[in-house]
């Protein structure tokens, strides 16, 4: 029942997230809603309860006194509207409709409306008729809460317990790139140091934990995806700076470079951000113009780090001289720069858009490898090389049946080592239940399927 | 031969044989064309360059046929009478398209152009974006295709879910529905199949027949339902299979696709039973337990060992990899004078100015950031942005000298020699700047080169510089470098002209003076200089007059009568005992010979006056050349 719990709360957040690239009546942000309402009726009948609520502290989900460890990961949305609501959780009663969801998702979508308080953001609730929708005070008002909990039963649940230290980078990680977007568009005053902060925390792993990090990148996060990419460039840019063996100091710089290279973003309107299909040619304007309005948000807030300046301004330079912004004859974009550009295509190929399906890692290797011009090769066949077919995170489905989490690559590209999450029956496995196994030493094994990729947010296609 | 066994490259028919090498051309072509549009924007050169290349293959491989069509049938995707497996990876994108699209027929002649192909594509972009759009049922027309392709359509109604799932359900679909949730086994696991899935899967597929039978009953001619209620009910029950072995089945959502398109094509009877086929084969497929050790093979793009030989060709490749922060700093230094360049707020200039000052102040710059700050700069001046280059370039060059003094010279060396002057005129200031501070440690040679380069502004381009060049701390020094005497000083008139405008004037023209002496440029100038020995520091203004026309193949007439006038005084006021010196002669010769009626008196004095009556006050050569002034009247006869 909790794992259940925990997958109305995402889908929650998925419902703001879908809204945000959607309008109300879009078939997606009306099914999303439907399940969701669906799902709350379910749960509020199995649980005999009437109503079902949760809390947000210090940017996680909490109920009965513990922390959420997978919604929280996954239902980043959700938990930054509550605090835009200046609210400490959500009441959802049995008669929220798919109609008041809809709404719900809307407010939610809204990130340029700020609200002073809660009562103003009652208020707003109850003009769009979300009179069985809740907000409950901030909970630092209701009473301490236990935010240093020990792995629950949720986490337990989600499987997560190992990683439960590592949640913290990936949040950490995850709220220098929202932070940071909100500020440009806000004060324009942007926190350099806690992207550097977040990158040392993803640096301070060992090869292992990095890896492991990797794992939580498969999370869905449609809200704001270009959040979530910055994140999974930023693992991916460190994991191959890692392999060329840069220093750590290096390294940190490198994964902050790959937080904030799409700051500029921030400034790019979100009907243009998010616009479904092709961009005329202003607005495609307006996009290419993002690496230059980063750099100068950088240089506003007098940030002057070589690597994230290299990052922001050079990552849509291809190595042939192509791409933009344009750059001056005299000048071939730096590694950096380059590194950072492998990844955002690897990435922008295999993740979910508004516009496009994602791609599986093969075929989005066989696309950079048919345009090798606009790569460094070193740089393409160590990106190749470091994630392999199966990049780490990703849910694959074996020979025998089994569905696995990739932890890492093997000695050959097509046999990692996995984590088998549910048996040959589909029956999902307790975390402590899950095999580890390395397809390298067992040759009956193979990969037959991959379901989602470890970097992307869902199911991948062929082409 | 079957799709597992068949190298993946190759484009088979129905039959499972190989297509004819034409035929997969065309296909191939236009699926690498489709897949590339899709990543790209219209007018991206990897877009433009993958349309030129498929038109060129498509017409290529038409040849000599007029056109060719891609055609959808109900076994497949039919191309120049080949009908193509459409699961095949290149086929199938070509074939979905086509049948989201509900085109039956697309046909491209052989003029085709690369231009026709992309507003193809854009057109059929459009009309897709155009359905997606949709908020109702209606038709729809695919506008602005070239005249060389053509697609004739079928009747296309637009399905929004909402509403087929509202409207096309009724009392039918709600028995089949009715007990959905309950009887589908275990709820979903985390990241599984979302819990509404099957059931709008379902919805859609009975809202299709709903549909289909509702035009069969409008229209007699329309030969039998697509589906059944029987049909249907198996369908629901391989679902349920499906869900039961496997919660999160993705397959469901390859089957949604299935329904939705059979929704759509409902108005469609052959189109909606083509689907409907597509789908109950997939869910048979999918119904199916799968065995264990057998490989489910997928198009996998690339295999392991394919990709493991392109990494290693990758890393053969002789492109090392440059050091990070190295690197880096040289995106930095791109960065800052692209936002110099790229013009906008002062704050933003001096932003981008206050970069390239602490990427300069670096210790670690070496030659090659020296290289790449001498294109820039000279990128600056030949784009002519005088105010950025003044405002960037002082503090810029202030960090570098104290940095790394040693790449200063190699900044200016890598000036291009041809420089035009005025690009060159907007560095000049900026370059006599540094040679006044001096280019220390920099060897004899290469500070030479400088001096070559401040030279070759012309006298009077550098004299209207003066002004930016006395805003600069050089100007405000009271000594000047001695590397600014590393050339002839008239090889660089225009930098000691504006020099001896600063602050080390008097000091400059001292130095300027002496080096005028020791290496005079000509007969003139030496003989002037000579003349004027022991009043250098006096008139800064001769010296200025001197650096203008020394060695010049004709003084103006100007410097001819100042240079009489002076000739004339100093000789004049000779005392006796430096009569004797060498120049003496040759400055008497030259009055004769250029200014004999300004010289007249002093000649004449030179050749007649005698001390004691006797003794010729002038010695023998001074009095000899005064006497050959055409004028001159004969004096008493030489003893």
């Amino acid at each position: 029942m909790e794992q259940r719990f925990g997958d109305l709360i995402i889908r929650l957040s998925n419902g703001i997230s879908h809204r945000r690239m959607y309008f109300d009546a879009h078939p997606r942000v009306v099914a999303v809603s439907r399940e969701a309402a669906a799902e709350l009726a379910a749960v509020l009948r199995g649980n005999g309860e009437s109503t079902f609520s949760f809390g947000v502290f210090g940017g996680k989900f909490v109920r009965h006194g513990h922390y959420l460890v997978g919604p929280s990961i996954a239902g980043r949305a959700l938990v930054d509207f509550a605090e835009r609501l200046h609210c400490g959780g959500f009441t959802f009663d049995a008669k929220v409709t798919a109609a008041d969801l809809i709404a719900f998702f809307r407010l939610g979508a809204e990130r340029g409306v700020a609200f002073t308080g809660l009562d103003e953001a009652r208020i707003a609730f109850a003009r769009e008729g979300l009179g069985h929708i809740g907000l409950a005070p901030p909970l630092a008002e209701v009473g301490p809460v236990d935010a240093e909990v020990h792995a629950d039963a949720m986490a337990a649940a989600c499987g997560k317990g190992d990683f439960e230290p590592l949640v913290d980078i990936y949040q950490a990680m995850y709220d220098a790139v929202s932070k940071n977007a909100l500020a440009v568009n806000d004060s324009g005053a942007i926190d350099v140091d806690r992207a550097l902060a977040a990158g040392a925390g993803l640096i301070s792993l060992n090869t292992g934990g990095a890896l492991d990090v990797m794992q939580f990148l498969r999370y869905p996060d449609y809200d704001s995806y270009t959040i979530g990419h910055s994140v999974r460039v930023a693992a991916l840019s460190t994991l191959i700076g890692r392999k060329l063996g840069w220093s750590e100091p290096v390294l940190t710089e490198l994964a902050a470079a790959g937080l904030l290279h799409d700051v500029g973003k921030g400034r790019i309107p979100a009907e243009i951000l998010f616009k479904p299909g092709r961009l005329d040619e202003a607005e495609r304007r307006v996009v290419e113009a993002h690496p230059e309005t980063g750099a100068r948000i950088l240089l506003d807030n007098g940030e002057r780090s070589a690597l994230i300046m290299a990052a922001t301004w050079g990552h849509h330079l291809r190595h042939d001289g192509g791409g933009y912004p344009r750059r001056p004859a005299w000048h071939l974009p730096g590694v950096v720069a380059e590194l950072v550009h492998v990844c955002d295509v690897f990435e922008a190929l295999t993740a979910r858009r508004p516009y496009k399906r994602p791609l599986s890692p093969a075929c989005a290797f066989e696309l950079m490898l048919g345009d090798i011009d606009g790569f460094h090769p070193r740089l393409l066949a160590a990106l190749i090389e470091v994630l392999g077919l199966y990049p780490p995170g990703s849910e694959v489905r074996l020979s025998d049946g089994r569905r696995a989490v990739v932890v890492t690559r093997g000695k050959a590209l097509d046999r990692p080592r996995v984590r088998a999450t549910h048996d040959q029956g589909g029956v999902p496995l307790a975390h402590e239940l899950q095999p580890a196994l390395d397809l390298d030493r067992a040759p009956d094994l193979s990969v037959t399927e991959l379901l989602t990729v470890g970097i992307g947010d869902c199911p991948a296609t062929g082409s | 031969m079957t799709l597992l066994t068949v190298d993946r490259d190759q484009l088979l028919d129905t039959a499972g044989l190989p297509v004819r090498a034409e035929v997969s051309t065309i296909v191939r072509a236009l699926d690498r064309l489709l897949t590339v549009a899709g990543y790209y924007a219209a007018d991206h050169e990897q877009y433009l360059r993958a349309s030129e290349a498929a038109c060129a293959a498509m017409t290529a491989a038409m040849h000599p046929l007029p056109s060719v069509a891609f055609e959808v049938s109900a076994s497949g995707l039919v191309v120049d009478g080949t009908t193509i497996e459409p699961r095949q990876k290149a086929a199938r994108q070509i074939h979905d398209l086509l049948v989201t699209l509900d085109i039956a027929r697309l046909s491209v002649s052989a003029r085709l152009t690369a231009a026709d192909l992309r507003r193809t594509l854009a057109a059929l972009q459009a009309h897709r974006q155009a359905r997606l759009h949709a908020q109702s049922f209606r038709t729809l027309t695919i506008a602005d295709l070239p005249p060389t392709v053509s697609a004739d359509s079928c009747r296309v109604r637009e399905y929004t879910p909402s509403t087929g799932t509202r409207d096309g359900g009724g009392d039918e679909i709600d028995g089949l529905l009715g007990s959905w949730s309950e009887s589908t086994g275990p709820a979903p696991a985390a990241g599984s199949l979302p819990a509404g899935f099957p059931r709008e899967l379902m919805a859609m597929l009975a809202s299709a027949a709903k549909n289909q039978a509702g035009d069969v009953a409008d229209d007699e001619s329309t030969a039998g339902a697509c589906i059944t209620e029987d049909e249907l009910a198996e369908i629901r029950a391989g679902v349920e299979r499906l869900l039961q072995r496997d919660p999160g089945a993705r397959a469901i959502t390859a089957l949604m696709d299935l329904a939705r398109r059979a929704l759509e094509f409902s108005g469609d009877p052959d189109k909606a039973r083509l689907v409907f086929g597509q789908l109950r084969r997939r869910l048979d497929g999918e119904d199916r337990e799968p065995a264990a050790g057998t490989v489910q093979h997928r198009e996998a793009a690339l295999g392991a060992a394919e990709l493991t030989r392109r990494i290693a060709e990758l890393a053969a490749r002789p492109e090392p990899l440059a050091e990070p922060l190295a690197s880096a700093r040289r995106d930095q230094l791109a960065i800052g004078f692209h936002l110099l360049g790229a013009g906008g707020p002062d704050h933003a200039s001096a932003a981008a100015g206050a970069l390239l000052a602490d990427v300069c102040g670096s210790p670690e710059l070496g030659a090659v950031e020296a290289a790449a700050l001498a294109e820039a700069m000279q990128d600056l001046a030949r784009r002519g942005l005088a105010a950025e280059i003044d405002h960037a370039m002082p503090p810029l060059l202030a960090r570098l000298r104290v940095a790394r003094p040693d790449l200063l010279v190699h900044v200016w060396n890598g000036l291009d020699p041809q420089l035009e002057a005025p690009a060159l005129a907007l560095l000049w200031p900026h370059l006599v700047n540094d040679l006044a501070l001096g280019l220390e440690p920099a060897t004899e040679p290469a500070a030479a080169r400088c001096c070559q380069l401040a030279g070759a502004l012309d006298l009077e381009a550098a004299l209207r510089l003066a002004p930016r060049f006395l805003s600069l701390p050089g100007a405000a020094r009271t000594t000047v470098s001695d590397q600014a005497f590393l050339v002839p000083p008239l090889r660089a008139r225009g930098m000691h002209a504006v020099l001896l405008q600063g602050a080390a004037s008097a000091r400059h023209g001292l130095r300027l003076w002496r080096e005028l002496q020791h290496r005079p440029p000509d007969r003139l100038t030496r003989l002037v200089i000579a003349a004027f020995a022991g009043n250098e520091a006096a008139d800064v203004g001769l010296l200025q007059t001197i650096i203008r026309e020394a060695g010049t193949p004709r003084p103006s007439a100007a410097f001819g009568g100042f240079a009489a006038a002076l000739l004339t005084d100093a000789l004049e006021a000779l005392p006796r005992k430096r009569r004797t010196e060498a120049w003496t002669a040759e400055a008497v010769a030259w009055l004769a010979a250029n200014a004999p009626a300004r010289a007249n008196e002093l000649l004449r004095r030179v050749a007649r006056e005698r001390s004691w009556l006797l003794l010729p006050s002038w010695p023998k050569p001074c009095r000899t050349a005064a006497r050959a002034m055409p004028s001159t009247p004969a004096g008493p006869k030489e003893p």
